[in-house]
């Protein structure tokens, strides 16, 4: 009861955080301010939504793959997003400046 | 002696990888997944990775747990300020010059990873120790973070890496 409870509260709150990140995606024009958002949806939504489902399973094979993908994520991720924003920087892509 | 504990931890880890993929910890599982960790650890001595890379990559497992659990909290602490910027809808980024204290390339490369990881501050290039960080004008807590004279929290723990 207390897990599906627990459950239930992470999954919602990893929801509410990718609800955000998806909400100043569309909400911010600027590239930039964009690529800053975005991993916000990738890091602390994909962190806390994999967590509750962490819990749900308990200590499972299922759940142990879960924590591996989550690494994976967590070495990646950075990676990604700095590769394309490093690569807007060098095409001289500029900071918009707000009207 | 280093070496071989070194190896040895290596092929422990990649033999709980292979159990945990295989979902299966049987004894013939589990040889098979040493074995494949030793032919794994060969091909990558003799053909990927020809430097002591042991040495180089080498992150003392108090230090690597720290350095996780203060990412995961600053990452939550971060998460939570950038809903108050989406609300407000203060999207004006700024690019920060920062000089880090640290000297090795491994622990900038995890410093510059954890920036890259916190919502709202993304590194977007890396010259030596000092890094070029994308963030948001409003972002006072970063501005505080690397406003300081000595070493901020991050690159205190990643000092004692080795």
């Amino acid at each position: 009861m207390i897990r599906e409870a627990l459950t239930v509260i992470l999954i919602s709150i990893g929801l509410v955080f990718m609800l955000f990140g998806v909400i100043g995606i569309f909400r911010f024009k600027d590239f930039y301010s964009r690529i800053l958002i975005s991993s916000k949806v990738e890091t602390v939504g994909f962190i806390t939504l994999m967590a509750g489902v962490v819990i749900k399973y308990g200590f499972t094979y299922f759940s142990l793959k879960i924590l591996l993908i989550c690494l994976v994520v967590v070495i990646t991720n950075p990676l990604s997003t700095h590769a394309i924003a490093r690569s807007a920087l060098i095409s001289g892509f500029k900071i918009k400046e707000e009207k | 002696m280093k070496k071989v504990i070194n190896y040895t931890t290596m092929i422990v880890i990649f033999t709980i990888l292979w159990v945990i993929l295989n979902e299966s910890a049987t004894l013939f599982q589990i040889l098979i997944g040493i074995i494949v960790s030793i032919i794994a650890i060969y091909f990558t001595n003799s053909y990927l990775l020809l430097d002591d890379y042991i040495a180089y990559y080498y992150v003392k497992t108090f230090v690597l747990i720290k350095y996780l659990i203060y990412l995961i909290f600053q990452i939550y602490k971060s998460g939570i300020s950038s809903i108050g910027q989406i609300i407000r809808g203060d999207s004006k980024v700024i690019i920060i010059e920062y000089e880090s204290c640290l000297n090795d390339e491994l622990s900038i490369c995890l410093l510059a990873n954890a920036i890259t990881l916190t919502p709202g501050t993304v590194t977007i290039d890396k010259k030596g120790n000092a890094l070029k960080i994308l963030c948001f004008e409003g972002n006072n807590e970063i501005k505080d973070a690397f406003d300081v004279e000595v070493c901020s929290k991050f690159e205190q723990i990643l000092k004692g890496r080795k």
